[in-house]
């Protein structure tokens, strides 16, 4: 017995051990990092006609908009928009990419946004073999895609008329946004409740893609206590009391609609739930921070502050 | 003793050529389509060429890796089953697989929060140097926990190791939970395996601790024979027990360790390999150890070799194909050799 007891004891200590160590070593094997990011070179020539390869759904958008559609050669998974590039070869996950594939498509230019690059585990070997790697520095603004056309430029021939259309057309719809959102009084709670398959309900927290779309919609995320996605749980959705949930279609499809909704604990009690208030927006389009996002942000808007009775 | 030698001299020559067709072959098939003439003219004028870059940067090291990863991890599973004297041990019961796992997914998930200020380029070394440290850190902790007065019970290891693995994963699922949808994809793949990113580099931190590994726990083959006898039995013999389980377990532990942290987890390769051989020629360490070196090497440069090809320009993760091809592969020896053995 008494031999159990000490066995208990050390497993229970070496648990603990394990849990602090596991935190501490995580965070201490990186202490050396920084130094390398200052290693990115000036070099400024500007590409014509690259072959382009694009590692991400947003810049997929950004060069379609720019007119660079029949200079792209291959996507990653994440490029679904517009349709016509989702016909291109699909190079997969970022993470998985196969090396030789990429070199067979003999681009000139692979594209990836810069908070992309911890899982692009091809950076040094490509750049040995003179592609020249962009990556894309991304924020959640709406001049997400103008800014990223301009650093785009720098690499790549785009043509001025059509850099000048996109800024044009996101400027407009920003107006639009602004003067609706200057006449709001009082703010709608959000809610964005975020699917991902059966029983597995995230809700958005600060910081998330979905709250700054929310927040550019003149409305208030309705979750501001915590960081990131958490699992939903009933009570954090009456505390929450959101006017308005918002999903992504395919989360909501996947719920079986409305009706499956109401089947979650928590959720017919809301006021977004009573009130009817239930938002479903493509995915990409709402929280990619494309060129569309400024008018994913109008249409928002008006769902949110239009009464739907 | 003339058995072993016979099967020795039979079987060791066929594997060694089989390694040296597997890599020929892994050589010549790509994504990139290479002729016969160009690969050639790549190896043998090293030039700056494309081609050649493509041969000896991407497509080499890859295969060198994969050959390195699948015998370190064929053999270090032969060891540990001779150690626990069953063959359905693996590495993965003295909790270095959990604890690498475990590792890898606090480093995948923290590196959204606590580690953002650090550069993105270095999420993937800390993986590796996490999944590493993990590994090796929770074999550690098995071994301690089963050892006292200088005598380590095998079975108390086997449970210790058990519960240490649940344990593990279940703080690794704590923090799946948690993930976000980027990271969790992350932490999928990774525990599916993969060569995606292989370079020298990382052959270079890979071969010396395999090879010598290896070379470590060939050389303990007489000793887990002895083992086979029963531990006494082995004492009687002349070998000093307690010094095997401890080295076996400390060379298990790094190679499979330096192994999961470049490949993520491969699964199959450690149990199955071993047994394959076993079912064909039965159990002596001596030969065990050295055919599972070259089968696995063999095993994972052909599974590599598909992973990167048949869905191109895309790849599958290797861990999928390691069990897709391994498992009804074994299941058929399986069954074979149940049948002879009704039949005698």
């Amino acid at each position: 017995m008494s031999v159990n007891i000490s066995l208990t004891l050390k497993l229970f200590l070496c648990f603990l051990g394990l849990a602090a160590f596991g935190c501490q070593s995580s965070s201490s094997d990186s202490i050396t990092i920084n130094s390398e990011e200052a290693a990115t070179s000036e070099e400024q020539k500007v590409l014509k006609d690259a072959k382009i390869i694009s590692l991400s759904g947003f810049l997929s958008e950004v060069l379609y908009d720019l007119g660079l559609e029949e200079q792209i050669i291959a996507r990653d998974v994440t490029t679904t928009y517009p349709e016509s590039l989702a016909a291109l070869p699909n190079l997969g996950h970022i993470s998985q990419l196969n090396s030789e594939a990429i070199l067979a498509l003999q681009p000139d230019v692979v594209i990836l946004e810069e908070a992309q690059l911890g899982q692009f585990k091809q950076y040094e070997q490509l750049q040995k073999s003179n592609i020249t790697i962009i990556t894309v520095p991304t924020t959640h603004s709406l001049s997400n895609a103008i800014n990223a056309a301009e650093y785009l430029k720098q690499y790549v021939s785009i043509e001025q008329q059509k850099f000048v259309d996109l800024k044009k057309q996101i400027i407009a719809d920003s107006i639009e946004l602004e003067k609706g959102v200057a006449s709001i009084e009082e703010k709608a709670k959000v809610l964005f409740i975020y699917a991902r398959g059966a029983g597995r309900l995230m809700v958005a927290g600060t910081n998330t893609s979905a709250a700054a779309i929310i927040e550019k919609a003149g409305a208030q995320n309705a979750i501001s206590s915590f960081d990131n996605f958490k699992p939903l749980t009933p009570e954090a959705l009456i505390e929450a009391s959101p006017d308005v949930i918002l999903m992504f279609k395919s989360g909501l499809a996947g719920l079986d609609g409305k009706e499956g909704l109401e089947q979650i604990v928590g959720i017919p009690q809301t006021p977004a739930y009573q009130n009817n208030r239930i938002i479903a927006m493509d995915g990409h389009y709402l929280t990619a921070f494309g060129p569309r996002a400024s008018k994913a942000a109008l249409e928002l808007f008006n769902q949110v502050y239009t009464d739907p009775l | 003793m003339t058995e072993f030698k016979t099967n020795q001299a039979i079987i060791i020559p066929i594997l060694v050529s089989l390694l040296v067709l597997s890599i020929i072959g892994a050589i010549f098939f790509g994504a990139y389509q290479l002729s016969a003439k160009e690969v050639i003219s790549a190896v043998f004028h090293n030039d700056n060429s494309a081609n050649c870059f493509l041969l000896l940067q991407i497509r080499l090291p890859r295969i060198v890796l994969s050959a390195l990863i699948g015998a370190g991890l064929a053999v270090s599973g032969a060891a540990i089953q001779g150690l626990f004297r069953n063959p359905l041990a693996d590495q993965t019961l003295i909790g270095v697989t959990s604890g690498a796992m475990l590792f890898a997914v606090l480093s995948i998930v923290l590196s959204g929060s606590i580690l953002a200020q650090f550069s993105e380029l270095f999420k993937q070394s800390t993986v590796a140097l996490a999944a590493f440290i993990g590994g090796l850190f929770t074999t550690y902790l098995v071994y301690f926990l089963s050892s006292s007065e200088g005598r380590t019970r095998v079975t108390t290891m086997l449970l210790a190791g058990i519960a240490i693995s649940a344990f593990a994963a279940a703080i690794s699922g704590i923090f799946i939970y948690l993930s976000d949808d980027e990271q969790l994809r992350d932490i999928t793949f990774w525990s599916l395996g993969s060569f995606s990113g292989a370079n020298w580099i990382q052959v270079l931190i890979v071969g010396p601790v395999v090879l010598l590994g290896t070379l470590g726990l060939v050389l303990h083959s007489k000793a887990l024979n002895a083992i086979l006898l029963g531990e006494k039995e082995a004492v009687y013999l002349g070998i000093d027990v307690e010094k095997v389980k401890s080295r076996v377990i400390l060379l298990t532990a790094l190679v499979v360790g330096v192994c999961i942290a470049m490949s993520g987890i491969i699964g199959f390769v450690g149990l199955v390999i071993p047994h394959l051989l076993r079912l064909i020629f039965g159990t002596d360490y001596r030969l065990l150890l050295k055919s599972s070196v070259l089968l696995g090497a063999i095993f994972l440069i052909v599974t590599d070799t598909l992973a990167r090809t048949i869905v191109a320009p895309s790849e599958l993760p290797i861990g999928i194909l390691t069990a897709m091809i391994g498992a009804p592969f074994f299941l058929w020896l399986l069954v074979k050799s149940q049948h002879q053995k009704l039949a005698i």
